[in-house]
């Protein structure tokens, strides 16, 4: 076989392994996070994608909105960008830089684990993150609350 | 809605809460650039052919930027953006520029904002972003911000603009804005963007400019490529620029296109027009700028004309497990303006200004390489198709980019 028969395998393979990935992750349900002094008890899909992409900017025009976003190759981050904001996370990432560097906002900040993100939250009355459900199960969440993402 | 309201519930303790005071982030980017253009029509020598003319290969820092954003109580927003564009050069150093400089107070929200000072104008896909070279595909910007023939000022003073977000995560982003951009005397200035931002896969809009009566020359004839959509030997000019834009990203593949036109009613000066003939003018410049296209019996003061641009980029990302992104891009980019001419030192553009008809196509092929996403290592070739003395003309070149953007840690 030559190389290029030998790349083009190696690519279906790749493709296959790529599409088998996004529905282990689906399995496990994502869910949001906010700072317990958020009142929110719900949150419409169309609201949270226009928050995660900046074009919210204050919690019912009083708070503003703090974003805590996850690395794009973690499991949470791989349920979350592409089915939910409909981006690959390398590409929200890109996307934050861009408007950052336009002066259209400040790129969220990002945490790796779920310890890390709790404590942001905790300290950000307006923040709002996300994870999987079992992540945050058996986690400390004094000061966080955890809401359904529709 | 109803229902959306209903979860807000109990805001009285939430807005109790204490918001910092300042907040701010320092961040900028270095883009290191090489640009090599192959032999460009010149002239035409005593037997009718053409004459080529070599340029040097050139090394620079195209851009170099260093910015702070930030929030006064998390509503007011500040940004400055200050930039050495060219600083590359070993025998002089490059004044820093300021190229943004501005505070923003909402007024309802997020649905209307006002910002004051020295901003980019919301106008098509990419004057906004223009610096933000490491983050998007190509080099050189589109022909419509191209510092060597713009089509209107980049940068205004007074923008009043909003994001109305969807209930399906869809955005309507629009903006009014106005500021001294080029006006003459009471003249008042208009422009104008609306955008539908359907979430993460695409954008659709138009943008629209209009000087709002006289405009005047940002430069003389002598000092360089126009600021603004004003070309130097003008005595003054009323335009309108308008077009439509469009992206689309999915799985990978980001498409854009634009076309934009601005139609001049203008009046040139006798005195700077007539220093246009110390340049290398073709027969169409000749015949366009002087009475029976001799100088010596004139200028034809009366320029009424249209400039005219679009262009199409594509590209697809290869993103890999490390981190590891190729971007693979091609462009198309269409430049049409009657008026420039090629010196740039009096104000042409070394592109349409050069060409029989003051057109060109320029076709660009080219991959952006992120080893990690703070880094950015583009390369591309574009070869510039025009007609020059009444034969089609293609000449190459080829740029390579650096980019690195930084930041302080939080």
């Amino acid at each position: 076989m030559n190389a290029l028969g030998r790349c083009l395998i190696a690519s279906l393979l790749f493709g296959m392994a790529a599409t088998a990935a996004p529905d282990t992750a689906h399995a496990d349900e994502v869910v949001l996070l906010l700072n317990k002094r958020n009142p929110t008890k719900k949150i419409p899909r169309g609201k949270v994608v226009s928050m995660f992409l900046g074009n919210t900017a204050f919690w019912h025009g009083v708070v503003p909105v703090k974003l805590v976003v996850r690395g794009a190759k973690t499991d949470a981050g791989n349920a979350f960008y592409e089915p939910v904001v409909q981006m690959t996370g390398a590409r929200y990432e890109a996307y934050w830089t861009s408007r950052q560097l336009a002066g259209q906002g400040v790129k969220p900040q990002s945490a790796d684990t779920i310890t890390r993100v709790v404590e942001l939250l905790k300290k950000n009355p307006g923040a709002i993150s996300f994870a999987l459900a079992s992540e945050v199960e058996g986690q400390d969440l004094a000061g966080v609350k955890v809401v359904k993402l529709p | 809605m109803e229902e959306e309201a209903a979860g807000w519930g109990d805001l009285s303790d939430f807005e109790a809460e204490e918001t910092p005071i300042f907040e701010a982030r320092l961040y900028g980017y270095i883009d290191s650039y090489f640009e090599q253009v192959a032999d460009t029509p010149a002239g035409v020598d005593g037997n009718g052919d053409t004459v080529f003319e070599s340029n040097p290969y050139e090394f620079d820092v195209l851009n170099l930027h260093a910015m702070v954003q930030g929030t006064i109580y998390g509503k007011y927003r500040f940004f400055v953006n200050l930039a050495a564009p060219g600083s590359g050069g070993v025998t002089g150093d490059e004044a820093i520029a300021v190229r943004n400089a501005w505070v923003e107070a909402p007024l309802l929200d997020n649905l209307l904002v006002v910002r004051a000072g020295k901003t980019y104008r919301r106008f098509g896909l990419y004057n906004e972003i223009l610096d933000a070279v490491p983050t998007f595909i190509g080099i050189e910007p589109p022909e419509l911000f191209d510092k060597d023939h713009l089509m209107l000022t980049r940068t205004t003073n007074l923008m009043l603009h909003g994001t109305a977000a969807m209930s399906n995560g869809y955005a309507l982003r629009y903006s009014v804005a106005t500021g001294n951009d080029e006006r003459a005397d009471r003249s008042f200035p208009v422009g104008a963007d609306l955008r539908l931002i359907g979430g993460g896969m695409f954008t659709l809009g138009t943008s629209f400019y209009w000087t709002g009566g006289d405009a005047t020359p940002s430069r003389d004839v002598g000092d360089g490529s126009p600021r603004g959509g004003v070309v130097n030997w003008m005595d003054r000019d009323r335009y309108v620029v308008f077009g439509g834009y469009g992206q689309l990203q999915m799985s990978g593949v980001i498409v854009q296109a634009a076309y934009w036109q601005a139609n001049h009613d203008a009046r040139r000066n006798a005195e700077s027009t007539l220093a246009l003939a110390d340049g290398d003018l073709n027969q169409r410049q000749l015949e366009r700028f002087f009475v029976n296209g001799d100088p010596m019996q004139g200028v034809n003061a009366e320029a009424s004309y249209a400039v005219q641009t679009f262009y199409i980029r594509a590209g697809y990302e290869l993103a890999f497990e490390s981190g590891f992104a190729l971007i693979p891009y091609a462009q198309a980019d269409f430049y049409k303006n009657p008026e420039t001419v090629a010196s740039k030192d009096l104000g042409g553009d070394a592109e349409a200004g050069i060409t029989d008809d003051g057109q060109f196509w320029k076709v660009t092929a080219g991959a952006v390489v992120r080893p990690v996403p703070q880094v950015a290592f583009k390369v591309d070739g574009s070869a510039h198709i025009q007609q020059f003395n009444g034969e089609s003309v293609i000449y190459p070149e080829i740029r390579l980019s650096l980019s690195y953007l930084w930041e302080l840690p939080r």
